[in-house]
């Protein structure tokens, strides 16, 4: 087998394994007291355990929730729907919401949880966000040479650690009572309305902040690149001004 | 009082690499900042550090502002017959320019191919074809960083049915081939003799000592039929034994203490650097005696 076949085999054995292991093991032989299927076996349990201790450092509310074991082999099947394509480790989690999402849409079991893809999102950008790049600093020199003719193109840049989110669960209060294991005797009551919130990073640790919902818009609007003209017209300057202060919003471009 | 038999002058980002060091882990990264302790140098996981904002970035330009520097990667995947990636060497090499890295090393293994990522160190069967392609990649890498880099001898687990030529001749070959240097882990000697049966005495016998420019030490587990280099124990005393062997011959190559699970406090991992700095005096003190 060449070594390009034997790499593939190898690799394919541990994602999937049953699926090419047989063709693998082909390549090995015993040695000492070690089978080929032992041989194997000390390669899985390594990258099980690597890949599941990713994912509980990533997801400590969502595994708090679901308890290991179940949590387990749900990582077990989520290797094998998304396997890593980046040599980011931190990375490794990336798909995980959307494949809690599918997995409750399909599993019994998980029908009291449809919140678990919320706040497995949640758990995403807050562990995103502390690997986010640095913002650069606003430059109010630069943007007061921008004519007021070319307003209609200009749009704002929302910090890279940033994202938005709306949930009507109480998202942050499972979020917090679970990451810190403390939910297990706890009741949250659904709320009244939607909330809001976003995850940024302060310097080096990330947060959360509640947001009503002209805040949101506001950001949602700067997310899609909208115009200084656009949020002036829906009322939103004063959350545009407060936002730069607040570091939020971190630089601007004119759209050609 | 710890290390204090290690002559090198940490102090210094600018130091060279000498003496012995520590693979430095996020768990101690704070109190060394903080309490500043005298280590010759620090070896980082560069994956780990391979950001560019936030905390990570900000400890990595402190550390390797205050002791001389190097990194250890895992996701070049040097072996891996998928095309290098360049966006990963590039980040490489830009973190190492910026901080002023002295070197990089990396497994004689694959963690990719087809494009997944197994984040694990996987062998090869050591052949001719492997060889000939492992050699190819290094240069490549080595053209790109401009400069040598330091291949590691990896722990295995799988006998490859096809493998002719040993370990030892493998790396000798690769080395001598894509001219890079060597980094010999002892424990990973110790391992794959106990688990695949490696002749201790011959792999000894071979090695290409001229090209060696770092020495690793860690710690394996026992498990049902086999040990697992799980760096999760002191370096074991058979494997201080071969460390005594090797550095017989090369006494002033930079050693490192690698612990990656069940981490100790920093105390026990400098306790680990100050017996092999112990051995590694006592040989050069030996050398230059015998020279003199």
């Amino acid at each position: 087998m060449s070594l390009a076949n034997v790499e593939y085999q190898f690799l394919c054995s541990l994602i999937h394994s049953g699926n090419n292991d047989l063709d693998f093991m082909s390549e090995l032989a015993v040695v000492g007291s070690l089978s080929v299927e032992k041989q194997w076996s000390i390669y899985q349990n390594n990258i099980n355990g690597a890949h599941q201790k990713v994912l509980a450092q990533v997801y400590p509310a969502c595994l708090n929730i679901l308890g290991e074991n179940y949590f387990n082999q749900l990582c077990y099947f989520y290797r094998c729907k998304y396997p890593s394509t980046r040599p980011d480790l931190n990375m490794y989690g990336e798909y995980f919401p959307v494949f809690l999402q599918k997995r409750i849409a399909i599993k019994a079991e998980l029908s009291d949880f449809e919140y678990l893809g919320e706040l497995a999102e949640l758990e995403w950008y807050w562990h995103k966000s502390y690997f986010s790049d640095n913002d650069p600093l606003f430059d109010f020199e630069k943007l007061a040479t921008i004519s007021v003719e070319k307003y209609e193109k200009l749009s704002f840049t929302l910090s890279c650690s940033l994202s938005l989110h709306e949930t009507e669960y109480p998202l942050i209060e499972l979020w917090n009572a679970n990451s810190k294991k403390l939910a297990d005797t706890e009741t949250f009551l659904m709320p009244d309305s939607k909330q809001y919130f976003c995850i940024f990073r302060e310097k080096f640790k990330p947060l959360i902040e509640m947001l009503n919902e002209r805040q949101y818009v506001c950001l949602s609007l700067i997310y899609n690149k909208a115009s200084i003209v656009e949020l002036s017209e829906a009322g939103l300057q004063n959350e545009l001004m407060s936002f730069i202060e607040s570091g939020w919003v971190t630089g601007f471009s004119i759209d050609n | 009082m710890l290390q204090q038999t290690q002559s090198v002058d940490a102090q210094s980002s600018s130091a060279p690499i000498a003496g012995v060091g520590l693979g430095l882990r996020s768990s101690h990264i704070n109190e060394v900042l903080s309490d500043l302790p005298t280590i010759p140098w620090f070896e980082l996981l560069a994956d780990n550090h391979m950001v560019e904002g936030g905390l990570i970035a900000a400890q990595l330009q402190k550390i390797a502002g205050h002791y001389p520097t190097t990194f250890h990667s895992v996701g070049l995947s040097l072996a891996s017959v998928d095309p290098l990636d360049l966006n990963y060497l590039a980040k490489l090499k830009k973190l190492m320019r910026q901080h002023g890295v002295k070197w990089l090393s990396e497994h004689c293994c694959f963690t990719s191919v087809a494009g997944f990522h197994s984040h694990d160190l996987l062998p090869i069967p050591y052949t001719e074809e492997s060889l000939q392609h492992i050699a190819r990649r290094i240069s490549q890498v080595q053209d790109f960083l401009g400069e040598q880099i330091l291949l590691e001898n990896v722990s295995s687990y799988v006998n490859f049915a096809q493998t002719t030529i040993s370990e030892v001749d493998f790396i000798a070959t690769v080395a001598e081939q894509s001219d890079c240097l060597l980094l010999i882990d002892v424990n990973n000697v110790y391992v794959n003799h106990i688990n695949l049966g490696t002749d201790i005495d011959d792999y000894l016998a071979k090695l290409p000592y001229e090209r060696i420019k770092e020495v690793h030490l860690a710690g394996f587990d026992e498990r049902e039929g086999f040990v697992l280099d799980a760096h999760n124990n002191p370096v074991a005393e058979p494997v201080w034994e071969l460390y005594k062997q090797l550095i017989q011959i090369i006494p002033d190559v930079p050693t490192l203490i690698e612990w990656d699970n069940d981490i100790p406090s920093l105390q026990t991992l400098m306790a680990e650097a100050e017996k092999a700095a112990l051995i590694q005096n006592a040989m050069m003190h030996k050398v230059s005696h015998v020279a003199g």
